[in-house]
């Protein structure tokens, strides 16, 4: 967490010119709470168990697609991903006695990852294999966008992220986002995914990325359960036509105007309408108080973490 | 792998005990048979599951719900009810921090 990582903001300045999915949503979804999250540094203090799950889960599905692009048999790749998972959370040790540790922990991922694989066992999508003869897993990109800041015309903005595979399905090509998540995968959560931020980007990375005819991206759903540890799986297909894409793409211009103004005037408004999203925003406490005493409830209930190890779009997996 | 080995964790304190016992070193060696045992203990704990043990315990501790004939259906929200006339608002004034100069300006390079 501690790699010198270039910053994703213009030297002096708070205008970010290098983004992901994660800190653009941050920005449409709230300007208060990209600006708390990705400016301040604040976490939730749960936060950390949900980044670190969510990465070992990635991390398990990466090691065996490898694994199994190797030659290794499933038995024996699914073997030794469990012993390098073992490895990496051997000192994990969550507090379970709260909601977030409740549900993820290193009992809860080792079930998670035995049961995906058995459940994808015989999956009738493919690991695409790259030229290089690797599996098309953790694909990292950065690809520089044809506009630029306003007011900084020779630093042009940056789409970052990572894709966690690509795949072929029914001889179409697909990129696969892994999600897991404690509420039902109904139709709600379906839905979710188109119009998506996320999914168009991925859809447009995809593209640049394979350099091929991407359809959209496969969501795995992994929902993961309280009592008696339930894992239940879905899939989820989000489309994106060219078109699509291309409004996006203009769209986000617009975006990262609005996100330079902002950052010009060194305000980022609150969005008011989104406070209730996905079951509430975090900061949404802290919004509901008088804005003098905000920073007091900030500094209390969350963490702010030192600049190095915020969330940064260029700091590679 | 059916067959639950001889010596399998029990319960969540095995796994437990394998991961603080062990030294990251041993964790990198652990016999295959040993990580055998892990996997195989998860599938019978799945089976275990998917054979309806939440389904027995909800017994006469509430309605009945089926859930899967709920989530093959879309979910209807409350009746919609009728607006009222909105009174009298108060014209808007100013905030104090007016929009920047300059903002969403587009420029092409």
């Amino acid at each position: 967490m501690t790699d010198l990582v270039p910053s994703p903001f213009i030297s002096g300045t708070l205008l970010q010119f290098a983004w992901d999915s994660t800190s653009l949503g941050y920005l449409k979804t709230c300007p208060r709470l990209y600006y708390y999250h990705m400016i301040l540094g604040y976490v939730a203090k749960d936060e950390s168990v949900h980044l670190r799950f969510g990465g070992e889960y990635h991390t398990a599905i990466h090691d065996f697609e490898i694994l199994r692009a190797e030659g290794n048999s499933f038995d024996d790749a699914l073997r030794e991903t469990l012993r390098r998972l073992l490895v990496r959370i051997k000192d994990w040790d969550p507090d379970t006695s709260t909601k977030a540790g409740n549900y993820k922990n290193p009992r809860t991922l080792v079930q998670l990852v035995v049961d995906y694989f058995d459940n994808y066992r015989n999956d009738k999508a493919q690991t695409v294999i790259l030229a290089n003869s690797r599996p098309a897993v953790e694909l990292s990109f950065q690809f520089q966008l044809d506009f630029a800041p306003v007011n900084h015309p020779t630093v042009p903005y940056m789409v970052c992220g990572h894709l966690d595979r690509v795949v072929t399905i029914n001889e179409n090509l697909f990129v696969i986002d892994h999600k897991t998540t404690t509420t039902t995968l109904g139709d709600f959560w379906h839905k979710q995914f188109s119009p998506s931020n996320q999914m168009t980007l991925y859809t447009w990375a995809g593209k640049v990325v394979m350099e091929a005819e991407i359809k959209g991206v496969c969501i795995e759903g992994a929902q993961i359960g309280l009592e008696d540890f339930t894992t239940r799986f879905a899939r989820s297909f989000a489309y994106r036509s060219d078109d699509l894409i291309d409004e996006w793409i203009n769209d986000l211009e617009w975006n990262l105007n609005a996100a330079e103004a902002f950052a010009e005037a060194q305000h980022w408004p609150m969005n008011d309408m989104s406070c209730d999203k996905y079951g509430g925003c975090r900061f949404r406490d802290v919004c509901s108080k008088n804005p003098g005493v905000r920073e007091i409830y900030l500094k209390s209930d969350f963490i702010q973490l030192p600049e190095a190890e915020r969330w940064n779009p260029l700091r590679n997996r | 792998m059916t067959d639950e080995p001889s010596g399998a964790p029990t319960d969540l304190t095995d796994l437990m005990t394998i991961l603080s016992h062990n030294t990251i070193d041993q964790l990198a060696n652990l016999p295959a048979q040993d990580l055998d045992k892990i996997i195989a203990y998860q599938r019978k704990q799945r089976i275990q599951r998917e054979a309806g043990g939440k389904t027995k315990r909800a017994k006469g501790e509430g309605p009945t719900i089926d859930i899967k004939a709920l989530m093959a259906k879309p979910q209807k929200g409350p009746e919609p009810v009728p607006a009222q006339p909105s009174p009298a608002q108060p014209t808007a004034k100013p905030t104090s921090a007016p929009p920047p100069p300059g903002a969403f300006i587009r420029r092409f390079l």
